[in-house]
């Protein structure tokens, strides 16, 4: 058996311990481990042809496993956290004050108030390049806005999750561009332009797609009669100072670098919810928020670890390296025309720790060509989140069900809705990366 | 010491206190639940973070 055969077969073996995980009803996260397992115990039963290596030793096998939970840790604490800020801030009445103020003052404008709420979910990911961290922190308030303007509860989820993921790919930060250009000796120079273009123009369609057909013709009083009353004591100064405090966090490190402490994302959130504690004028149970918190993400964090794990099985087998090259070696004119699947499907999978395994080998044989090795890696860069709403992980799309508390089909109600919009960003996408020479020059990238 | 060490230095304690935090609620979270199924997911989730605490990872 060769290297190449065993890589293979542990594929196979994935696919096969993920089906029988399924048919016996476990969950995703439970299939996922075990699908992980599986592929372990594969490796060392199989043989490895002509570079069979040495036997993995126990603690080698217990090393990869705790190595693979820890390799989204990070993304699992942000998750955490900013779910945590943004419960207090909920469980302390700042979201229903809010919610009040914006339908109160832009309910009647509603292109402007669209627009809002659309630089209201490019922001924070734009900023920390995460779009799970735009949904847990202003997906559920801007979800109500869309409710109180009449959006159907299929649109409001589906846009909630277009315009997370449209933030996660808008510039200054994107982190699937930054980590393939790392990779492939590339500096993160020249991206803002076409990151912007690409990214805002998909978030302005799905916008005003999503919204389409529904009238602000309602009293506003009506409007503001339908939801949740805000609490005694709130007010526009208690109710900004936690965002200022995670704005004034989140760019003091871009502003002034060598002056600023390194703080991470996580303790930015938690400093953030330790401002609304101060702020708020009713106080809540921290630990039951933690705890809630913990309950609502449990799914989202499961998965991210057990991803983790088959992600460091796929590497240490072999299998991930196949992958690779399996897309790197099709030919160039299947890759113009089917990589607007294949990175979506890919980022399902492997989240962002697809850029590295394909964006990598993409770029350089997109280089070798001669095509515009900025624009594409920028086109490309935008397609990737689009597939965040897909499984296995699906963590922006089940981050936007869970904040929205969508009760519908996640395939035939919220994915259908969204699909048109997923349609034009990769299309939008696709037609950069063939024109990658004109759009390069007319940029100047 | 420079003063952004000491800075920074306070703010790695207290992200391994946040983390702490965090595997308290897990636990709860953990003692509450009687799906077998969630109890495994709890489980595995807390793996990084004991490990990171005892700071063996």
């Amino acid at each position: 058996m060769t290297m190449f055969q065993h890589s293979l077969a542990v594929i196979a073996v994935i696919v096969v311990v993920f089906a029988l995980a399924k048919k016996f009803k476990a969950c995703t996260e439970i299939t996922l481990l075990l699908a992980a397992l599986g592929a372990l115990v594969a490796h060392l039963i199989l043989p490895m042809g002509v570079d069979e290596r040495s036997a993995l030793p126990f603690t080698e096998i217990i090393r990869h496993l705790v190595e693979g939970t820890f390799n989204y840790f990070d993304v699992c604490m942000t998750f955490l956290t900013a779910t945590f800020f943004m419960t207090l801030y909920k469980e302390t009445g700042g979201v229903n004050y809010l919610v009040h103020q914006i339908v109160g003052r832009f309910y009647k404008r509603r292109i402007l108030c669209l627009l809002l709420l659309l630089v209201v979910m490019m922001v924070p990911g734009a900023v920390t390049g995460s779009g799970a961290t735009t949904v847990l922190t202003v997906g559920g308030l801007v979800g109500t806005v869309l409710a109180a303007m009449g959006v159907k509860e299929d649109r409001r989820v589906a846009l909630v999750f277009i315009l997370a993921a449209m933030s996660a790919a808008c510039p200054p930060i994107n982190l699937w561009t930054m980590m393939a250009a790392a990779g492939a000796n590339m500096p993160y120079v020249g991206f803002t332009a076409p990151l912007a273009i690409l990214s805002l123009g998909g978030a302005l369609f799905a916008t005003f797609y999503l919204t389409r057909g529904t009238k602000s013709d309602s009293p506003v009083e009506d409007v503001l009669a339908t939801l949740p009353q805000p609490l005694q004591g709130w007010n526009a100064v208690r109710a900004f100072i936690p965002f200022i405090v995670m704005l004034v966090l989140i760019l003091g490190a871009r502003v002034i670098p060598a002056y600023w402490p390194v703080i991470g994302l996580p303790m930015i959130f938690m400093l953030s919810a330790g401002s609304v504690l101060l702020c708020a004028p009713h106080k809540v149970n921290v630990l039951e928020v933690a705890v809630t918190t913990v309950v609502n993400l449990k799914e989202l964090v499961g998965i991210m670890v057990a991803v983790g794990v088959l992600n460091q099985i796929l590497t240490l087998t072999g299998a991930r390296g196949l992958i690779s090259l399996g897309v790197v070696i099709l030919p160039i004119a299947l890759l113009f025309a089917a990589l607007w699947i294949i990175l979506p499907v890919a980022e399902g999978v492997l989240q962002y720790a697809v850029a590295p395994l394909l964006g990598v080998p993409l770029i350089m044989l997109f280089n070798m060509k001669g095509y515009n090795a900025v624009i594409a890696l920028a086109a490309w860069s935008v397609m990737w989140p689009v597939g965040d709403c897909l499984p296995p992980t699906a963590v922006v799309g089940r981050a936007a069900v869970m904040q929205l508390d969508y009760k519908g089909s996640y395939y035939k109600g919220f994915l259908k809705a969204a699909l048109v919009p997923m349609l034009f960003i990769l299309a939008l996408c696709t037609a950069a990366m063939i024109f990658n020479k004109p759009l390069g020059n007319l940029l100047g990238v | 010491m420079d003063i952004l060490v000491i800075i920074n230095t306070i703010f790695t304690v207290l992200t391994y206190a946040t983390a702490l935090f965090f595997l308290i609620a897990i636990i709860r979270a953990f003692c509450r639940t009687k799906n077998p199924q969630t109890a495994l997911v709890y489980c595995v989730i807390m793996v990084p973070f004991v490990l990171r605490l005892l700071r063996l990872k």
